[in-house]
């Protein structure tokens, strides 16, 4: 993803302003991996508000400005990953549509993404909606690209397979 | 696949946003600071939830009490201000492991994690109750902690290796020598090909560009001939007044730089003299001489007009930059008469080729003995189209901006501050990457850390002031592009002389430096099942770097404070985080100097994790998060058998810890209400730990705000002294629902009549980043330096 490092520089010495150029960027992309990872809107929302203000506030020790959407994306990351874990305990959620799907409403969507295994949808999300290259998904998942694109493409497969 | 994910895309493009995300809201809700509140409702939620503990506030001096829990295991779900910053550097979302290397090292954890589990499940106030626990947990970690990486495999490598002039070891299985460069370039190669295979493991190694070897072998011996000149007088004896101190200012008539080691300096935005101060302030720095009260401003140093033509002219007007010149700086001997560019400036080449239309993004500073050293990265301007013809870049504004492209050069700038008022340009180093921390040990060498990663299809040998770092030390991992390099230079002289450096292929690992030994720790991302942190330790000698050993240690470092080295042993306190069960647990480990463990004490505050720790002689204080703040004492004086001799349980949680005296830490954080988890404003604790198996609460002040952020996440924004009986920070707070957020800055004194914490000096500031700033001491007099200017107790702001 690019992203402009000057601008990064400033919202690390404190430049509200230019963090939020940097949000206003980022954020659809955010939310809407967000949701498709969660599957509701609610959680999604808490999920990219609660990670813009930690990141602010944590920005001042953001140390390689380049590696800023790799940084709040891992954020975002970390707090879709916790929320995820909390709804295993209140049980399955929306069982894949196995029968046949699409993707031309975002309930079909998410179904079709549900009967993905998690760090597959996390992938092909990273990959689709956030923009990140395969190297970048590598780094922030910690796996080898190879194994990053093997995935991915499994698991394009999988979809496809799944669509009617 | 397109079309699959051209149909996601457009899936995507379909899904609303809701408007609370929108940038202008979002805005104000960065001043509002408003997940607090979700936080606060979450954490009520959970209270009602679980059959907690009852919990007693504890605010009189020696009611310390105990309390039963019933053994409850209790699940962490709304620990999200953990998981910001602190998992942004700790890498908590992670994926599965590779199987095959990772099989030994699974076993172990799943091991070490199961006994930690039944450790968590029984009572953990009794420690002998899981005195048994704990040896088994101790003996599986053992296991885990011996079982590192395999050894990077030398395929390919030449038959003899340099002969190194530094004699470097490796750091056990974890780092090992490269020695030559055939065997870099491969290991390389094999990542590179790695990263770029598309569907398969194939491996495509032609399109792979070597530079490497069209590089001369001879440079790797100029490498280790700068590094033996570093010998000759080069140990400056430092005056007491210029050592930082970790414990806090101590004994000084002005304020030092908060550091995380006593005696090793660290660079910061933010700096005085005992005369005058010094701020980084976007390109410039900025001078302010302080009398007392009277602030009055001096020149500013500006990198990028001041500085950058100095540097200009210096290598104009030296001698010709061939290829094969021994040394890679030239000097510059004309005496331009200008404020910074004087006689004998000296550049690297390096930095004299791609001077011309470059600025400098500055990171930190130090000033030292006399000197200033500005640490900043480079980035050449792009070219505005529409500019004159004959532009002065430095100075036409017009030009900047447009796509400044960094030059992956990171300059360390060293002027002679004998007379801060006219600082002159010494000297100008380079190293090959981007800046990450440094460090001035208490005999004056310095330390830079820096970063780089190599891009798909070039291997980079990283240099320093020009000259390549050698394949002797260069040091591989089992895998991973990202390099971490490490250069000490020596403060003797005018300007710096580079002494040894090194560089370690490894991913954004974080250091810690004592006077003589750099541990670097990152997370390890060969770690499956729960968390794990990859610790490696070099010696740090007459400026020489050597590793010493290596060792993966469970769960992840979430305090700066977390490490402490004592007698050459490490103790590192950590939270682990077991995915499959989504709990945490928390542990001490002991390492010896050649990373072999030697203690544990697991199984700490199960469910909850490390906010705040820190180290003060045989003693390690550290405090949990999650609803109440457990404050533990652990008696570090036997490294083999780390033991728990006490907790107090209070309200609200402490953020930061600080030694006061031989009994007394302050804590700093904030107070919430034990029943509904709201936060009722910022906490300062005075606690008495003379008997540790019983801390108690001397006396506390809470600042009342409806919701307020204090600025920790930096140890460096921190002012503590307990000489000077001074505790400085910031924060920023709303008292009303989220319309008006302010930021403050303020000193506190501890009163120990009326047990509590007296307000000396506040100040409301008007913006949000209380990250840059500061607060400083000139004797008696208080300072805070502020991006748009500097303001004193008792004086009026000075605005520039």
């Amino acid at each position: 993803m690019e992203i402009d490092v000057q601008t990064v520089r400033k919202a690390i010495d404190g430049d509200a302003d230019a963090f939020v150029s940097l949000y206003g960027n980022m954020y659809k992309a955010m939310y809407r991996y967000a949701y498709f990872l969660l599957g509701r809107s609610a959680d999604a929302e808490d999920a990219v508000a609660d990670t813009v203000v930690d990141a602010w506030e944590g920005i001042g020790a953001l140390r390689v400005p380049e590696a800023f959407s790799v940084w709040i994306y891992r954020i975002l990351s970390a707090k879709c990953k916790r929320r995820r874990a909390a709804y295993s305990e209140e049980g399955p959620e929306v069982p894949p549509d196995l029968s046949g799907g699409s993707f031309d409403s975002t309930e079909e969507t998410l179904s079709l993404l549900s009967g993905l295994d998690e760090t597959d949808r996390i992938i092909i999300l990273l990959h689709v909606i956030a923009g990140f290259k395969t190297r970048e998904i590598a780094e922030m998942l910690d796996m080898r690209a190879s194994t990053v694109r093997s995935r991915e493409n499994r698991a394009l497969k999988k979809l496809r397979s799944q669509m009617s | 696949m397109r079309d699959i994910e051209e149909k996601l895309k457009r899936a995507a493009e379909k899904v609303d946003v809701p408007d609370m995300l929108e940038p202008d809201i979002m805005q104000l809700r960065l001043d509002a600071r408003g997940r607090r509140s979700e936080r606060e409702s979450e954490r009520s939620e959970e209270t009602k939830a679980s059959a907690g503990p009852s919990r007693v506030t504890n605010e009189e001096k020696g009611s310390a009490t105990d309390v039963s829990e019933g053994g409850k295991v209790v699940r962490i779900s709304g620990n999200d201000r953990t998981d910001s910053v602190k998992a942004a550097k700790a890498f908590t979302d992670r994926a599965e492991a590779e199987k095959a290397r990772k099989k030994r090292m699974r076993r172990g954890l799943a091991t070490a994690a199961a006994a930690v589990l039944l450790v968590g499940l029984s009572s953990w106030l009794t420690y002998d109750h899981f005195e048994k626990k704990l040896e088994e947990a101790g003996t599986s970690l053992e296991e885990v902690a011996a079982e590192t990486e395999t050894v990077k495999d030398a395929e390919g490598a030449d038959a003899e290796p340099t002969t190194a002039a530094i004699e470097r070891h490796d750091a056990g299985s974890m780092y090992v020598l490269a020695k030559t460069e055939k065997a870099y370039t491969n290991y390389v190669k094999k990542q590179v090909a790695a990263w770029n295979s598309y569907t398969t493991d194939e491996v495509a190694t032609d399109s792979i560009s070597d530079n490497a070897a069209s590089t001369n072998a001879s440079s790797s011996s100029s490498t280790a001939d700068s590094a033996t000149t570093g010998s000759e007088g080069s140990k400056a004896i430092q005056e007491s007044a210029d050592t930082a101190s970790g414990a806090g200012n101590s004994g000084s008539d002005y304020s030092y730089t908060n550091t995380l080691v006593e005696g090793v300096d660290e660079a910061d935005i933010a700096k005085t003299d005992g005369r005058y101060i010094y701020r980084v302030v976007g390109e410039s720095i900025k001078v302010t001489r302080a009398d007392g009260t009277a602030l009055t401003r001096c020149d500013d140093i500006n990198m990028t007009n001041d500085t950058i033509a100095a540097v200009r002219k210096a290598a104009g007007t030296s001698g010709s930059a061939e290829e094969g010149t021994d040394t890679s700086k030239d000097s510059s001997t004309e005496n331009d008469g200008s404020q910074e560019g004087t006689a004998g400036v000296s550049v690297p080449k390096k930095v004299a080729d791609i001077i011309e239309s470059c600025s400098v993004s500055i990171n930190e500073m130090f000033v030292r003995d006399g000197k200033l050293i500005v640490l900043g990265n480079l980035y050449k301007y792009g070219l505005n189209p529409n500019a004159s013809a004959t532009p002065d870049l430095a100075a036409d504004a017009s030009y900047r901006g447009v796509a400044d492209t960094s030059t992956k050069l990171l300059g360390i700038f060293t002027y002679d501050i004998s007379d801060p008022e006219h600082a002159v340009l010494k000297s100008v180093d380079c190293i090959d990457g981007y800046y990450n921390q440094a460090r001035i040990t208490s005999d004056g060498k310095l330390i830079v850390f820096a970063y780089n990663w190599m891009d798909d299809d070039q291997v980079v040998w990283p240099q320093i002031d020009g000259e390549k770092i050698g394949a002797d030390s260069i040091y591989l991992p089992a895998e991973g592009l990202n390099q971490t390099i490490i250069a000490a230079f020596d403060l003797a002289g005018d300007g710096l002389k580079a002494i040894d450096s090194c560089m370690i292929m490894n991913n954004y690992a974080t250091p810690y430096v004592t006077d003589d030994a750099i541990y670097l720790y990152g997370y390890d991302s060969a770690s499956s099942g729960s968390d794990a942190t990859n610790v490696a330790r070099f010696t740090f000698k007459d400026g020489k770097i050597d590793a010493a050993g290596a060792a993966t240690v469970s769960g992840t470092v979430t305090d700066d404070y977390a490490l402490r080295v004592v007698d050459d042993n490490l103790f590192i306190l950590t939270t682990t985080y077991n995915y499959s069960s989504s709990d945490t647990s928390n542990g001490l480990y002991v390492y010896d100097a050649e990373m072999k463990r030697r203690g544990a004490l697991t199984g700490l505050a199960p469910g909850e994790t490390i906010y705040s720790a820190r180290y003060i002689g045989k003693m390690a204080y550290f405090v949990t998060y999650r609803q109440t703040d457990p404050l533990f004492a652990v008696d570090i004086s036997n490294p083999d058998d780390p033991k728990l001799l006490g907790y107090l349980k209070i309200t609200g949680f402490s953020d930061y810890l600080h030694p006061w005296s031989e009994n007394r830490l302050v804590g700093l954080g904030l107070e919430t209400d034990p029943d509904t988890g709201e936060q009722k404003g910022i906490k300062l604790s005075m606690f008495d730990v003379s008997d540790p198996t019983n801390p108690v609460v001397v006396g506390s002040t809470v600042i009342p705000a409806k919701y307020s952020d204090l600025y920790t996440y930096d140890h460096r924004a921190v002012l503590a002294s307990a000489d000077k009986n001074l505790l400085g920070f910031g924060y920023s707070y709303t008292n009303d629902d989220y319309a008006t957020w302010k930021t403050a800055y303020v000193f506190y004194s501890w009163n120990e009549v009326t047990k509590s914490f007296d307000a000396i000096y506040t100040a409301d500031l008007d913006f949000n980043g209380v990250q840059s700033l500061r607060g400083l001491y000139i004797g008696d007099d208080l300072y805070i330096s502020e991006p748009d200017g500097v303001e004193v107790k008792g004086g009026e702001k000075l605005l520039y």
